[in-house]
């Protein structure tokens, strides 16, 4: 059914759906330089996951008669990608943006199922940039609250 | 825009500095309280194992101030919503949030007084989360983060 959704939840929605594709990209080009089989393998995982994500939030806004806002071909990181350290600490900038728009979807919606999707995406994205942050030697790891702006 | 959304409570402690009387019925415990109260607990039991254990007071010391850190926006919006500020103390926040706060989980060890933390954190992670769904949509975020915090805790932890 058409309609259902409450605009700031789709606002909300749609700025989600960008910080996934902003995520699927940076993992993309985290896989070139990230080779260790460990880190590899986790790295797959969370493209995995994200891609997940995506796939969901078009289905709800597509099933809501909302057109998803499309995935833009390249996106900035603040510091080019040049080895696996850099690579480290952009998926975990990327996991840090993720948890800044699960937050305000959770602040946007009174769906209680959406909120308990957007928790999982909320804490999976601050377990995900804390274990980036701990292999890139970022200290301390743990992020406080994770999902405002900086992150304390 | 939705950074707003987000900054709009705030102007709810204009009016509730004005509050007044007390209500004459009991009120309505907070469901935020036992967060509250778990956050502080943490806080103080970390805090005495950074003193207890000297070699790893480091680690024990980010452990306390990021449940301190919990424990503090909790009891700001637990005051908010009760109509009074927390913004009176001149106690540093680290204090007040840890204040009357009691030890549970410190061990005769580092590895058993840590468990018990992992084990608190990961509890307080779920309870936490079990709110998500049921509290006023501008208290989704502040208890999403939470719990959230709780598990980045637990897995720079290693637990």
């Amino acid at each position: 059914m058409s309609g259902q959704l409450a605009s700031n939840t789709i606002s909300a929605l749609q700025n989600a759906l960008t910080a996934e594709y902003a995520a699927i990209w940076v993992y993309g080009v985290g896989t070139a330089f990230v080779q260790t089989s460990t880190y590899a393998n986790y790295l797959s995982a969370g493209l995995t996951e994200h891609v997940a994500r995506r796939d969901a939030i078009e289905k709800l806004l597509s099933g809501d008669g909302v057109t998803p806002q499309p995935a833009q071909p390249a996106y900035l990181t603040p510091q080019p990608v040049t080895n696996s350290s850099s690579a480290m600490t952009a998926m975990a900038l990327a996991e840090s943006e993720a948890e800044v728009a699960w937050r305000a979807v959770l602040e946007n919606t009174d769906d209680a199922s959406l909120r308990v999707t957007g928790l999982g995406a909320l804490v999976d994205s601050a377990v995900r940039q804390t274990r980036w942050r701990r292999w890139s030697g970022q200290s301390p790891a743990s992020i406080p609250m994770p999902g405002l702006p900086t992150g304390t | 825009m939705l950074r707003a959304l987000v900054a709009i409570p705030a102007l709810g402690l204009l009016a509730a500095a004005c509050t007044s009387q007390p209500t004459t019925t009991t009120p309505e415990p907070d469901p935020l309280a036992p967060l509250l109260t778990a956050a502080r607990t943490d806080a103080a039991t970390a805090q005495a194992a950074a003193t207890a254990f000297p070699g790893y007071a480091a680690t024990f010391g980010v452990v306390a101030a990021l449940r301190a850190t919990h424990a503090t926006a909790l009891a700001t919006e637990i005051a908010r919503a009760a109509g009074t500020t927390s913004s009176t103390p001149a106690t540093p926040a680290s204090t007040t949030a840890t204040s009357g706060a009691t030890s549970a989980g410190l061990a005769s060890t580092e590895s058993a007084t840590m468990s018990n933390l992992i084990s608190r954190l990961r509890t307080a992670q779920s309870q936490a989360g079990t709110l998500v769904p049921t509290v006023p949509s501008y208290r989704a975020g502040l208890v999403g983060s939470v719990s959230a915090g709780c598990a980045s805790m637990v897995e720079a932890l290693g637990g």
